[in-house]
């Protein structure tokens, strides 16, 4: 057979003008039939914005004490009612909403970098390396999350950066597990094999070919933990151990109010309701993520 | 000789997926008579495969159905019967033996146990007899140390010894018709060998009519009596295996025999078939082999052909033949 | 007669396996256990064998896949054992790869053109010609040049093993090892590759090591051919010497397996007993003496000296020393 007439037969198949379909649009049409998911993304969407004008919406000033308002039930005038400085609570759980999302997207975003890069070099390097990595992960592991953020807090001290550097030491283990275990199937593919085979260096094959490979895991188990950094977070300032009283941090808000639950349960019930359905969503998103992108993994 | 134990007419499976309904199996008509051995031969996508589960109806768990045509076993459409009735088919009168043999046996019993419980399913024997039946089978399929294999586990053998397993266990009950779907297919050739001379003697010394499916032409030349060859969910071209190798018409069969390198031949270069099968999403509207094939003509472009008999038995689904013959009935 | 390309000589490859409670008892696979030949410029030399034989694992050493236990190859008269890590790169870009799963190995996130651009990259070629040359490369190969922008998965078995042969192309390598390039293909693909393959090592000049398990298809691409069984060569003749006066008992069982398309021919078939020995304990003197239908006391004993016979004709059997 020639050349000529290959050529020509191959057209049976793909010409130029076919849809193309990419890996992106196969993630869309799976990802379109999670509605719960879809919705949860469009409610972080707004969220995300409201954080980033944040005050500039926000009915009333948030640090501004209104001595002649305190403790004010939810009205027409207060959404969420005021504090015991006669703040409005609804403007500042829309200031607070620009802290809790910084502090739980920064956390789960260095603790998924460090993660990332420590259980790429474990699954591909293997042998002793891989051994150091994941018994000190194990360690970690052993700690309930909570407890070791307070260990960590105990060493660096309280405060908001120092809250971010615990909820993210705090996720590298389980990043470097996830990584790990998808660099490790990747790292034996025979594609792997074959760039190898052509004289790529280790850097390379890391970098072009088992990280892409990772991306999808890593995506779903960030969102998926952004609610609990979100919720260890608040927890932290809940004890007075992250962000300080006049930030209107939501945890931080239920600490201030919780001297006046039988009295003012508003005054956590609206922050704790911020918190809840933060959290929710993210969850909500990180399981519809996970359908569409790589059903293997499961929490 | 020729009486029809198995009568496939039009047979129409379709398979629903998420991205619209692929026709797996289009319209095939197939007979095998009595002790005969019928092979069909096909590329991968051409139905030869969901044919026959479509017979077994074990397409249950898939997205598949069969949409039309009847699947008459002894003169009963087994596609209107009962599962309860149907179950007592499966494996009495009609066995499988599936390409991967690992899959298809349980890798948490023991094989004895397994053979154990099919004989006593279907012939209802006791269990000494069962035992009894099943060492005899190992010792028939050609198996070292029956006594001990019927203690060990699957994965304890290898995979030809897998296979004659398999082979037992699907001719424990002696069945009219044996389905064997690519059975040497993931063996050595050395290996595939032996299961093919199994298969004969077993064709000799028992009634049972074999269905061989493969997409191996050596296979088919050493084992079939008839042959059908499939494409794109329809049967191309049928006729005995002298004929067939001797004076194929399709231009399918031709390509695919001009594409198989023959030992000691020393050819240059192989006559291929360009292009590729058509996916179920881009089926051509003619004839299905239209843009591989050397001979196309504009017609076939437009029209699918109708399997017409050329000579006697010789069954061609070709416009180059369409006009000298009579139509066959379908 | 012409400095061969490659040599190989005594290449051994043992894989350790653990063994005992504490995994401190050491034994091993002999995967490829004292193998020599050697590939002449131009010439495509066959590697034949069943599931375990070490074929595979031959091709993955002459491509430094694999590190050898013992033995030595020689590339165009360089040892290769003796290059330092840059040199190897280097010279590596002279023998490229075909795998056997053409859905394995294109990674399935990248695509076309940077699957074919990626040896260009690697081997620092100019980034301004690389498209082109990618395009030109999806051409060779029977592809059309918009294929460079699709992903693996639109494409099919015989496609993508174009492109798995394209990428092999880019950096103009001297050596193909070929592994299995066409088992898992249909047949009428399988015959397109095939010529394909032909066609490119006349027009690029180029030597082949093919590896398969089908005899049928070896012999029709290669013009000469080893037989392995066990980690050993049996036999290493002409293709045609060896198809008609094979000599040692497994060329001649191996042959006869084949099954033949032509109803009418009736063969004396020789039909091995048993199974292929596992190559973690392989048997004593003569690999093969197990399923052997000639086998001889001394067989069980001492292992055959690899013997000529005729011109370029070697095995490996006690048959022929008698």
């Amino acid at each position: 057979m020639s050349q000529a007439a290959e050529l020509t037969t191959d057209q049976t198949l793909s010409s130029p003008e076919v849809k193309k379909s990419t890996p992106l649009r196969g993630f869309w049409r799976k990802f379109r039939k999670q509605r719960l998911a879809l919705v949860s993304g469009v409610f972080i969407v707004l969220l995300l914005g409201v954080a980033a004008i944040g005050p500039a919406i926000a009915p009333y000033t948030i640090d501004q004490p209104d001595y002649a308002n305190v403790l004010q039930g939810p009205s027409l005038e207060h959404l969420a009612g005021t504090d015991t400085y006669g703040r409005d609570i609804f403007s500042r759980i829309i200031g607070g909403a620009r802290i809790s999302l910084f502090v739980g997207l920064l956390s789960v975003f260095l603790g998924a970098v460090v993660g990332t890069f420590l259980g790429l070099i474990s699954g591909f390097y293997g042998k002793w390396l891989d051994s150091i990595i994941m018994r000190i992960c194990d360690v970690l592991f052993a700690f309930p999350g909570i407890l070791l953020a307070i260990g960590i807090i105990a060493i660096l001290g309280p405060g908001l950066e120092n809250v971010i550097i615990a909820v993210a030491i705090f996720n590298i283990p389980s990043f470097a597990r996830i990584v790990r275990s998808s660099a490790i199937s990747i790292k034996s593919t025979v594609y792997v094999e074959a760039t190898k085979s052509i004289g790529a260096v280790n850097a390379r094959i890391i970098w072009k070919h088992i990280f892409p490979g990772t991306v999808s895991s890593i995506i779903v188990y960030i969102t998926m933990r952004i609610g609990t950094a979100i919720l260890t977070a608040a927890s932290l300032s809940f004890l007075g151990l992250g962000a300080q009283p006049p930030s209107p941090e939501w945890g931080a808000m239920l600490s201030n109010g919780r001297d006046y639950l039988n009295t003012a349960p508003h005054v956590t019930i609206f922050p704790g309701l911020a918190i809840f359905i933060t959290v929710l969503a993210f969850n909500l998103l990180g399981d519809g993520l996970r359908d569409a992108l790589d059903p293997k993994i499961k929490e | 000789m020729t009486e029809p134990l198995l009568k496939i007419t039009d047979l129409k499976t379709h398979f629903f997926g998420d991205d619209g309904v692929v026709i797996a199996v289009d319209g095939v008509t197939i007979t095998v008579n009595k002790g005969e051995t019928v092979g069909i031969v096909g590329e991968s996508g051409c139905g030869k495969s969901v044919t026959s589960l479509s017979i077994m109806r074990l397409l249950q768990d898939t997205p598949g159905q069969v949409v039309g045509g009847s699947i008459e076993f002894e003169n009963k459409n087994i596609l209107e019967i009962s599962e309860k009735e149907m179950r007592g088919i499966r494996g009495n009168d009609i066995a499988m033996i599936f390409q991967e043999p690992m899959t298809s046996l349980n890798p948490v019993y023991k094989i004895g146990k397994q053979l154990e419980e099919a004989i006593r399913l279907h012939l209802k024997y006791d269990k000494k007899r069962a035992h009894k039946h099943a060492i005899r089978m190992l010792e028939l399929v050609g198996l070292p140390r029956a006594k001990q294999l019927m203690n060990e586990f699957p994965y304890q053998l290898s995979g030809g010894m897998r296979q004659r397993v398999m082979i037992a266990m699907a001719m424990a009950c002696s069945p009219k018709l044996l389905i064997a779907d690519e059975p040497t297919t993931a063996l050595d050739v050395t290996i595939q060998a032996q299961i093919l001379e199994l298969m004969q003697e077993l064709r000799e010394t028992s009634e049972t009519a074999i269905m061989l499916i493969t997409h191996d032409l050596g296979v088919v030349a050493e084992m079939c009596d008839r042959v059908v060859v499939m494409y794109a969910g329809k049967v191309v071209e049928e006729t005995d295996v002298i004929t067939l190798f001797e004076d194929p018409k399709h231009p399918y069969t031709k390509g695919l025999i001009g594409s198989v390198p023959k030992l000691g031949e020393n050819a240059e270069e192989l006559d291929s078939i360009p292009g590729n099968v058509p996916t179920p999403y881009n089926m051509p509207n003619g004839c299905k082999f239209a843009p591989r094939c050397k001979f196309a003509m504009e017609k076939c472009w437009e029209i699918d052909p109708n399997l017409i008999e050329t000579e006697n038995d010789h069954l061609v689904r070709c416009l180059l033949f369409q006009n000298k013959q009579v139509e066959v009935e379908l | 007669m012409t400095t061969p390309l490659v040599e190989i000589k005594q290449l051994k490859k043992y894989f350790p396996v653990k063994k005992g409670i504490l995994g401190t008892k050491k034994s091993f696979v002999k995967a490829v256990d004292d193998v020599s030949f050697s590939i002449k410029k131009g010439e495509t030399f066959g590697l034949v064998g069943e599931s375990g034989c070490g074929k595979s694992t031959t091709g993955r050493l002459l491509t430094r896949l694999l590190e050898p236990s013992d033995g030595e190859i020689y590339f165009e008269n360089n040892k290769l054992s003796e290059l330092n890590e840059e040199q190897l790169r280097r010279i590596r870009k002279d023998f490229q790869m075909i795998f056997q799963d053409p859905y394995a190995s294109l990674n399935p996130r990248m695509k076309v053109k940077n699957i074919i651009n990626e040896p260009l990259i690697i081997h620092g070629y100019d980034k301004k010609k690389s498209l082109s040359r990618v395009k030109e490369l999806l051409e060779v190969v029977g592809l059309n040049s918009y294929h460079a922008e699709r992903y693996p998965h639109e494409f099919s078995g015989g496609q993508r093993q174009r492109i798995g042969i394209a990428r092999a192309l880019a950096v103009n390598p001297k050596l193909i090892i070929a592994d299995e390039p066409v088992s898992a293909l249909d047949v009428s693909i399988q015959a397109q590759i095939l010529n394909l393959l032909k066609r490119l090592q006349k027009e690029f000049d180029l030597t082949y090591l093919f590896i398969a398990h089908d005899l049928s298809v070896v012999e029709h691409i290669s013009d000469r051919v080893g037989v392995m069984y066990l980690g050993k060569i049996v036999e290493i003749a002409d293709k045609t010497e060896l198809y008609k006066n094979p000599q040692h008992p497994y060329t001649k069982s191996l042959l006869s397996a084949v099954p033949i398309p032509n109803p009418k021919l009736k063969r004396e078939r020789i039909v091995l007993k048993g199974d292929i020995p596992s190559p973690a304990n392989p048997p004593n003197g003569c690999t093969f003496h197990t399923r052997c239908p000639f086998a001889m006391e001394i067989c069980k004993k001492s292992v055959p000296e690899f013997t000529k016979i005729g011109v370029g004709h070697y095995a490996a059997c006690h048959l022929i020393n008698e």
